[in-house]
């Protein structure tokens, strides 16, 4: 996938490739990994709930943090956890929905918790304390593909006047979704502090 | 606040800023669909079935936040134009 991003002043090529990856031998440790970590999510999401004060990361961090730690995940896991259960409360309260149910097997995964091989074609996650799980990548028969020529043309003059919505979500999965907002704003020249403003 | 900001609290997904678009479900992927265009702070904010790749439910409350964020004055938005194959999304327009 190639793609073009704004940044700063002038464009940026970008280079994606993704990849399909089969665990070596049984998926049965990824699975176990991946529900036991939704079900912390959960849990996390109950409490959560019902805690009506205003909560920052250091004090999520003082009531989930060892018990998480003491489930067998790893640090990053178990911080990636308690904010993700946060931002599901928060969102869900805001919108003045129900309790969230999670029914999706996800995980982020952080930068010290994997290692890409690529000589082998191997991606291994490190799961919870001592569990490993190694994965093959697949090559996908579309490989990146550089442009042979053409030319990218941003309308940039004038007032942005027309936003558009299309059909199917167009986000860039290697975006963040504050990234993917600001994407038409860059494009547009803003700078990228221009665009966010200040962190609430 | 920036644009960016000020569309995804519109949408409601303020709280959901750091994450990657795959740990969302598809209604709220469809709302930073949505803050994308809105971000720009457009006049026309045109439309295509915006709606059907989602449950009917999600779909509704998408459509009743659209007409709240055109009805309110929050955004310089003036004219919605939108496609759609269903008459109950038609609600609230002014021609069809």
């Amino acid at each position: 996938m190639v793609s073009y991003l704004v940044r700063g002043e002038e464009l940026v090529l970008v280079e994606t490739l993704r990849m399909r990856a089969l665990p070596e031998g049984s998926c049965d440790k990824l699975l176990e990994f991946l529900r036991i970590y939704r079900d912390a999510v959960q849990l996390i999401v109950g409490e959560v709930w019902d805690i009506n004060e205003k909560l920052s990361k250091k004090k999520l961090h003082r009531l989930f943090y060892n018990d998480l730690v003491s489930l067998g995940f790893r640090a990053h896991h178990a911080k990636e956890a308690y904010v993700y259960a946060k931002s599901l409360v928060d969102s869900a309260k805001g919108n003045g929905g129900r309790k969230p149910v999670l029914r999706k097997l996800s995980a982020r995964i952080d930068k010290y918790d994997y290692k890409l091989d690529l000589c082998n074609m191997v991606l291994t996650l490190k799961l919870r304390i001592d569990h490993e799980v190694k994965l093959k990548l697949i090559t996908p028969k579309e490989r990146v593909e550089k442009p042979s020529k053409g030319e990218v043309l941003f309308h940039l003059d004038g007032k942005p006047s027309i936003g558009f919505v299309f059909q199917f979500p167009t986000l860039l999965p290697w975006l963040t979704v504050e990234e993917n907002v600001l994407l038409p704003l860059m494009a547009r020249g803003m700078s990228k502090k221009g665009g966010i403003g200040q962190r609430l | 606040m920036g644009n960016a900001y000020r569309a995804l609290k519109i949408v409601g997904l303020y709280e959901f800023r750091d994450f990657y678009p795959n740990e969302l479900s598809g209604g709220m992927r469809q709302r930073v669909n949505i803050a994308r265009a809105i971000a720009v702070n457009p006049d026309i904010l045109l439309m295509d079935e915006p709606f059907s790749n989602l449950d009917p439910l999600t779909a509704e409350n998408l459509r009743s936040e659209i007409l709240d964020i055109w009805l309110s004055s929050l955004l310089p938005i003036k004219t919605i134009i939108m496609v759609t194959t269903k008459s109950l999304a038609l609600q609230g327009g002014d021609e069809i």
